[in-house]
């Protein structure tokens, strides 16, 4: 049986853009926004490249090591900053320079003329980054990869991207089981849902656009003493209502945020939320029903498994994950067993199968997990 | 967000524009009166034409700020390829404007057209069509031309060479060099390990602990292609560099035309804001005398207070009135508008003198050299809110010789009535006596006596009629009638009054709609009568 290519993937899912994220460095991200760029192009369609922050450099801004460098193909459009693309830029056709300009000058939206090796240096804000990728797409880009890292992890978020690649490999870890363990816990807390009441969803993303920490309250029925209640009362008739709080953060507050929580059944985070407040959270003496709602997953900057109900505004839709059997520091293992214990480790802790893809080697795994009872 | 904050040109230049305006003072009539009829002209010209507005909006929208490159050319440095661009946008956006512009029947102000920049576009962006994008092209140097011809040549050559040593690699080891021209052997497939190190296509890269990393080796013939490469792309960015010292040389003669057409686009984009407020607004030219005259004000209106009161479906009421006094008393009761009367005042009056069609009906004044308003002001730190008034107060006073608007919100409420009355009526009186012949005085206050006493006009919020006042037993007892009854019932209008008008009972009268419960008001009441023992009839000044 021949399994999809990542390239398949992106364009079965019908994503008009596409966050490759990394769980560390130096595991095979450039390779892979660079496998799946000219995968793309080369099934015709026009691709887009743009990096949350800065990537793609020479060298590894860590370790010194040199580094595979993006690029993009041939009629290509590219989002990067002026400072890096050198005076004539000879090999861009330029499109649109920005008003604003940062450290490395304003931003410049060109398209490629010939495959040339650059630097993509894009905004850091989600909101940046998204109006770069319209602007992309308004220049005609078909799919536009965006180049992203768990320490710029924009890119991933719904707001910017429609899916996302999660890039893994022997760099994250020396030990192939711990390789394997830390990307599940990330695609674990990537895979967090919106909360099942439409009306708690619907009234959540209203607290998250008002950029103010906010409590749902129960409005009391007769009959009805829980906040989950199949209760009583009629369908049209709201059952809770948004109480906002003065806060736009709970980062640095969490008590003070907390302690204004009263008898609110969710508490719903417009920006970051963090392992402490989760902790505070948890740690308060709620009634037996008290969840967090954060804006979406990538919000979330947390270690462990959250300690009480997580839900997010908006999901994440994770297409794939590509491992890069070789580390930085000179460990590596066979593709075939990454790939495999990769995904056996997903389906452990998520039970979800997600494709584990090494696009060097050509190894994948699509679910088939292997020494496991499946069903 | 303020009025001046709603003014948001489209483009960077027009908000440079913006940055640079200044209002017209006495003795600029005739100049003001020429900015007005332009805006006049444009906004009926909008109403008109809305889609020639929108084209050139849609173009202003896109603009660039190129002063950072005509500021390269005045230095007579070279310009990079993104500020060619910028310029070349400018020259493809200044033709779009001139063509909507030309195929127009508006008469546009003739500093808002931008001077042509045909041949910049030619000379950028040769033979270009749709929207514009610069890049170094061939047809710029025969030279660069031919070196990347031969640079791509060679590096065909070199691919070429490059996929026959993969492809001996691939029969001989069975798997081809992927990604990055590697490939890795497993340590314990020695023989492939070893078959691999005695092969000239490769070379040893690295070893990790379970395998050894090989990479394709340029051959001879490849490192020979890939010196000429190398030298060639150094050949490329040097004359890439010299297209573009000799475009920048180019430009350098269209430097003064390049800043007129962007000053031009900004001067546009912010008069087409005017207009399009204006519009808005549905509003009309104001009528400005050169002598110290009346100050008439017809069907005004705060644009912010009108929003808020239509947004709740209130039915906003206009304000008119016609000041012809040095100083004039404006009183109404909480609740009434005398606040936002004031700032209405203030507002029109000042958006005229900066070049705006004021939102109302009609305005006739003369120019002011100033406006003064001063609403309830909170207490700066370590200052009480009297003090603060005081030293607000003070700073007035070091303008008195020049002609101001003064408007002045119930000054002294902060403090002992009678003793913060007092001070009201000494200010108004010395402002009318130090500053009467080219200043206007507005000041709102709950004095009633206040206007008597100096003798001025007296202007009073209409307020709730008697009957509105009228209410259930039973709305009382439920905590009265809501806010949004008051603002119903509560005629805003100002009106003239005398002398000899009573006093309306317009704070008892709040209170009763508000819900205060009866037995005060009823108590209240009979203070206010001088039934009681209470000596609390302080409205006439002492």
């Amino acid at each position: 049986m021949k399994y999809p290519d990542l390239s398949d993937l992106v364009l079965g899912s019908g994503a008009g853009s596409v966050a490759i994220v990394g769980t560390a460095k130096n595991v095979g991200k450039t390779v892979t926004m660079n496998y799946l760029s000219a995968a793309l192009a080369g099934r015709g369609l026009v691709v887009g490249l743009v990096s949350s922050g800065r990537d793609g450099e020479v060298t590894d801004a860590f370790t010194g090591e040199p580094k595979p460098s993006i690029v993009p193909p041939e009629g290509a459009w590219i989002a990067t900053a002026e400072g890096v693309l050198g005076e004539s830029a000879g090999f861009l056709e330029i499109a649109d320079v920005s008003e604003k300009a940062g450290v490395l000058g304003r931003l410049v939206i060109g398209r490629m003329r010939e495959s040339e090796p650059v630097e993509l240096v894009g905004p850091q804000s989600a909101k940046e980054l998204a109006r770069v990728v319209e602007r992309l797409h308004d220049f005609g880009a078909q799919v536009v990869l965006v180049d992203g890292a768990l320490d710029r992890v924009a890119a991933a978020s719904p707001g910017v991207t429609d899916a996302v690649v999660l890039s893994t490999g022997a760099s994250a870890h020396s030990d192939l089981a711990l390789v394997a363990k830390s990307t599940a816990f990330v695609v674990e807390l990537w895979s967090l849902k919106t909360p099942g009441d439409p009306d708690v969803l619907a009234l959540a993303r209203r607290a998250i656009e008002s950029g103010r920490v906010s409590f749902l309250d129960e409005i009391p029925l007769a009959g009805s003493s829980r906040h989950d209640g199949s209760s009583l009362a009629p369908d049209n008739t709201p059952r809770y209502r948004v109480r906002q709080t003065a806060f736009d953060t709970v980062l640095g507050c969490e008590e003070k945020v907390l302690s204004q929580a009263g008898e609110a059944a969710y508490v719903v985070v417009p920006g970051a939320v963090s392992e402490k407040f989760l902790a505070e959270a948890e740690g308060m003496e709620f009634r037996d029903s008290f969840a967090v709602v954060a804006k979406d997953p990538t919000a979330l900057f947390v270690r462990s498994e959250p300690p009480l109900p997580v839900y997010v505004a908006h999901e994440i839709r994770l297409l794939a994950i590509t491992v890069n059997p070789v580390s930085a520091g000179g460990y590596s293992c066979e593709p075939r067993e990454m790939v495999d214990a990769v995904s056996l480790e997903v389906y452990r802790s998520t039970g979800k199968r997600i494709p584990v893809l090494d696009v060097v080697s050509g190894e994948s795994n699509f679910g088939e997990v292997y020494g496991v009872a499946v069903g | 967000m303020t009025i001046w904050e709603r003014v948001s040109p489209k483009s960077s230049l027009g908000r440079r524009v913006k940055s640079r305006v200044e209002p017209k003072l006495p003795g600029q009539e005739e100049e003001l009166r020429a900015e007005l009829r332009e805006v006049s002209s444009l906004s009926e010209a909008w109403k008109t034409y809305p889609d020639v507005f929108s084209k050139l909006d849609n173009v202003l929208v896109t603009l660039k700020d190129p002063f950072h490159a005509i500021i390269l050319l005045k230095e007579e440095r070279a310009l990079t390829a993104p500020e060619i661009f910028v310029l070349a946008h400018l020259a493809f956006s200044v033709g779009r404007v001139r063509s909507v512009m030309a195929e127009s029947k508006v008469k546009w102000p003739p500093r808002t057209v931008p001077p042509s920049l045909d041949p910049v576009e030619q000379r950028l962006l040769p033979g270009f069509a749709g929207q514009p994008v610069f890049y170094i092209a061939d047809s710029y140097s025969p030279e660069l031309s031919r070196v990347r011809t031969e640079r791509k040549a060679k590096e065909k050559l070199w691919r070429d060479e490059m996929t026959k040593e993969a492809g001996e690699v691939e029969r001989l080891l069975g798997r081809r060099p992927g990604i990055r021209e590697e490939i890795a052997i497993r340590k314990t497939n020695i023989q492939a390990v070893e078959q691999a190190r005695l092969m000239p296509e490769l070379g040893e890269v690295r070893e990790t602990l379970t395998h050894v990393h090989f990479r394709l080796k340029a051959t001879r013939e490849a490192l020979r292609l890939e010196r000429e490469i190398s030298r060639l792309r150094q050949k490329e960015t040097h004359l890439e560099g010299e297209v573009l010292a000799f475009l920048s040389a180019d430009l350098r003669a269209w430097k003064d035309q390049l800043e007129k057409a962007a000053w031009a686009l900004g001067e546009l984009d912010y008069l087409l804001r005017k207009a399009e407020l204006a519009v808005r607004w549905d509003a009309r030219e104001p009528v400005i005398n050169n002598e110290t005259g009346p100050l008439v004000l017809e069907g005004a209106f705060h644009p912010g207070v009108r929003e808020e009161v239509e947004g709740r479906g209130g039915k906003y009421q206009p304000l008119s009135l016609t000041i012809d006094s040095p100083v004039s008393v404006v009183t109404g009761p909480n609740m009434g508008g005398k606040t936002a009367s004031l700032a209405t005042v203030g507002l029109c009056v000042s958006l005229a003198q900066w070049g705006f069609l004021p939102p109302c009906s009609g305005l006739e004044f003369s120019l002011y050299d100033y406006v003064y308003f001063q609403p309830e002001t909170p207490g700066k730190p370590g200052l009480s809110s009297f003090a603060s008034e005081v030293v607000a107060l003070k700073e007035l006073l070091t303008r008195i010789e020049d002609r101001g608007l003064i408007l002045l919100d119930e000054v002294g409420r902060g403090t002992n009535p009678s003793q913060g009355l007092a001070l009201y009526a000494a200010v108004l009186d010395y402002l009318r006596k130090r500053a009467g012949d080219r200043s206007t005085v507005l000041a709102s206050t709950h004095y009633h006596g206040l206007a008597s006493h100096l003798d001025v006009p007296h202007w009073q919020v209409a307020g709730l009629s008697p009957g509105d006042g009228d209410l259930e037993e039973s709305d009382a007892a439920n905590g009265g009638k809501d806010i949004d009854w008051l603002y119903r019932h509560m005629d805003y209008r100002l009106v003239k009054v005398g002398p000899d008008t009573p006093v309306p009972q317009d704070a008892l009268m709040v209170a009763k709609v508000l819900g205060l419960h009866g037995e005060i008001i009823r108590r209240a009441e009979e203070f206010v009568a001088g039934a009681g023992r209470c000596e609390f009839r302080r409205d006439e000044p002492c």
